[in-house]
């Protein structure tokens, strides 16, 4: 049989700015990398392999964006080298964040934490997530980039892309970050109910804030999770009676 | 559907909530809730493109290395898209030279339009299918996705090349009886001297070579070499075999343009072609002449297709039948993996018919797709491949079959003046 000698384009290794386009993205993925190490340094304190780890992971990030997605491993299945440096340096933070954590004897008892302490944790749970997200984007956005101009021959304009990217990514974060601080600002409420109802309840639940906690997500999540099974399942029968339904209805030439 | 970052997500806040439960750690838990809401919200902005729409193609027939111009009308029958990847699905050897077939946009709800304009080159000949589009909505942050096509298609010949060739050697030795402008080694209506003989009654005077009766004294003619019409008929081989090499190499390819070419400058000579294509089956055009029946070949050749593995031996014994004797039949085969080769061949010279082999050498091609991968080539092994092909050619050519082994280095033209039946 012929063997196909188009489309054996590899991605070469190159290490700089990929695409001027995302330099912002890029930028905001180190900041948020810092803020996330500032944040977590201020709660928990100073601990120097903790703060190390999270640094070099922020680096390792930002060192991911500056790299083609070059094919490291002669497998599809294997990440390329942004990416894998990315997944890296993202996991570096998070092990930074645990070993810091789990120095600190206070954040141990989380019935002594106040509400302005859970305010700064879904702060920091908010940083982190756009630490990831705009390490992620600016590569998304590259890549976006690349796809539009490999066999093409015209410039692509990512900034209406980037504008809407920003605007309902700011939106949604708005409300993230009002789902995260009433998620575990319910815990400190549990707790003041579970103290009013019955005194004994309200010592065991301050007791065992920590699994509150982590019953407080399990209450809210796994319902959801199974409302989106049903969901997703429904819109998928509904999206493919609708696509039946406009191919029937097909026929009338678009162009006037 | 969810993303490989979607997954990644998940994990980070399912192992957040476990360490945060074995250190005792709110601060683990808080990330679990972030990175929990950050998948829960974005579910909720992931939309469903709902489109429609229509291409324009400035060609549906060109020929290879020839352009043509696409122009797609994507129009928003839904809401919002919210990030919406839209791609025309082009065959892979087709090439744009301009404009793109690709974008990356959020189309304005219920009306909300745009148009795609490319120019696309198709270096080799065949059916192209382009289209359908495809699309892919995501939400913002790129947790969630959903796939989904507009099943507009359209469809592109592309004709093989055609060498514009002033002289070609392939003659019958069974005219028709109306003029034309082939040849045929035969003393009749013409222009050009074919022998002299002894002047009988009722030869025109104009004919009496004057010089020849001056030296021999005797009352001597011209003859002059008939040009007729004549049934000539190419028989092309699109097994899966003549696949062999690389997409823009290949025996299939370079025969193509070898018929396409020679059914061109016969119907420009007023002869009538006939085509027969053998892959997994049998196609043929029927003979015949002009435009049309160019256009007819032209289209056979663009769709054939290398697959299956016919024999010759059994197209010559359904097609040999309908053939005039004597006419001249091309074969335009590489000669691989056919048994039947040899006794179909000399069946044809039993049955009188002017044969001639026109062989792209499938070994070559094969040798060449080698190297450009940077594969290591046996050179024992081809060349004991290259004596069985020679052997193979000596014997075609025992028949009386005029074989040309026609190496990829060899520009069609130079091949076509080797094929010569006489």
């Amino acid at each position: 049989m012929a063997e196909y000698d188009f489309l054996e384009e590899k991605v070469p290794l190159k290490i700089g700015i990929q695409n001027p386009e995302t330099t912002m993205l890029k930028v905001l993925g180190l900041l948020m990398g810092f803020i996330v190490v500032g944040i977590t340094v201020a709660l928990t304190g100073f601990e120097t392999v903790g703060v190390l780890l999270m640094i070099v992971g922020v680096i390792v990030t930002f060192v991911g964006q500056l790299t083609t997605p070059y094919e490291l491993f002669p497998s599809e299945k294997l990440p390329k080298l942004n990416n894998l440096l990315m997944i890296v340096g993202i996991g570096l933070t998070f092990g930074g964040i645990v070993l810091l954590g789990a120095n600190n004897v206070e954040l141990s008892d989380p019935s002594q934490l106040s509400l302005r302490q859970y305010v700064v944790l879904a702060t920091l749970g908010i940083v982190f997530v756009l630490y990831m997200e705009y390490n992620h984007a600016s590569m998304r956005f590259d890549s976006v980039l690349t796809s539009a101009t490999r066999y093409s021959k015209e410039v692509f304009d990512i900034k209406p892309v980037l504008n809407n990217y920003f605007k309902m990514g700011t939106l949604l974060l708005v409300n993230i970050y009002a789902l995260t601080i009433l998620l575990l600002s319910l815990n400190f409420i549990i707790r003041k109910l579970a103290l009013a109802v019955n005194p004994q309840f309200g010592h065991s639940v301050i007791l065992h804030s920590v699994y509150v906690m982590a019953i407080t997500l399990a209450i809210v999540f796994v319902p959801i999770g199974i409302f989106l099974l049903y969901y997703f399942e429904h819109q998928e029968e509904k999206l493919k009676r609708e696509e039946m339904a406009q191919k029937e209805k097909e026929g009338a030439a678009l162009y006037t | 559907m969810w993303t490989k970052k979607a997954v990644l997500v998940v994990s980070l806040a399912v192992l957040s909530i476990l360490l945060g439960l074995s250190l005792r750690n709110p601060l683990l838990l808080a990330l679990s809730a972030a990175l929990l809401s950050y998948l829960t919200i974005s579910v909720f902005a992931n939309t469903t493109a709902r489109l429609a729409a229509e291409r324009k193609l400035s060609h549906e027939k060109i020929f290879e290395d020839g352009t043509a111009k696409a122009e797609l009308l994507i129009v928003n029958r839904g809401g919002k898209t919210g990030f919406l990847e839209v791609r025309d699905k082009l065959p892979r050897q087709v090439q744009i030279t301009e404009g793109t077939n690709y974008t990356y946009l959020n189309l304005n709800p219920k009306g909300g339009a745009t148009r795609l304009r490319y120019t696309m080159k198709f270096p080799l000949k065949g059916l192209y299918q382009i289209g359908p589009i495809t699309l892919r909505t995501q939400d913002p942050y790129n947790l969630f996705y959903r796939e989904s096509e507009v099943p507009e298609v359209s469809e592109i010949t592309v004709f093989p090349q055609v060498r514009d060739v002033k002289e070609l050697y392939i003659k019958s030795k069974q005219p028709k009886i109306y003029p034309g402008e082939m040849k045929v080694k035969m003393p009749g209506p013409g222009t050009d001297f074919f022998a002299i003989r002894d002047y009988m009654p009722g030869d025109p005077f104009r004919d009496i070579n004057w010089k020849a009766y001056a030296s021999t004294g005797k009352l001597l003619v011209n003859e002059r070499e008939r040009l007729s019409v004549s049934d000539i008929t190419i028989v092309f081989d699109s097994r899966e075999v003549s696949g062999i090499g690389m997409d823009s190499d290949n025996a299939n390819l370079y025969g193509a343009r070898a018929a396409a070419t020679l059914a061109n400058f016969f119907l420009k000579r007023r002869d009538s072609v006939q085509l027969v294509v053998y892959s997994d089956k049998v196609r043929t055009v029927k003979k015949g002449s002009g435009q049309k029946q160019l256009f007819e070949i032209l289209t056979a050749l663009a769709t054939a297709e290398p697959k299956g593995d016919l024999p010759l031996g059994g197209i010559a014994e359904v097609v040999l039948p309908y053939m005039p004797r004597h006419s001249p039949v091309i074969i335009i085969s590489n000669l691989e993996e056919d048994d039947t080769l040899s006794k179909a061949v000399s069946t044809m010279k039993v049955l009188e018919f002017d044969v001639t082999i026109i062989s792209p050498n499938s070994i070559e091609f094969e040798i060449m797709a080698k190297q450009k991968k940077g594969i290591k080539v046996d050179p024992v092994a081809y060349s004991i491949l290259r004596l069985e092909r020679d052997i193979l050619i000596q014997e075609l050519m025992g028949y009386g079959v005029r074989v040309v082994d026609w190496k990829p280095a060899v520009p069609l033209t130079q091949v076509l003046l080797e094929a010569r039946t006489y």
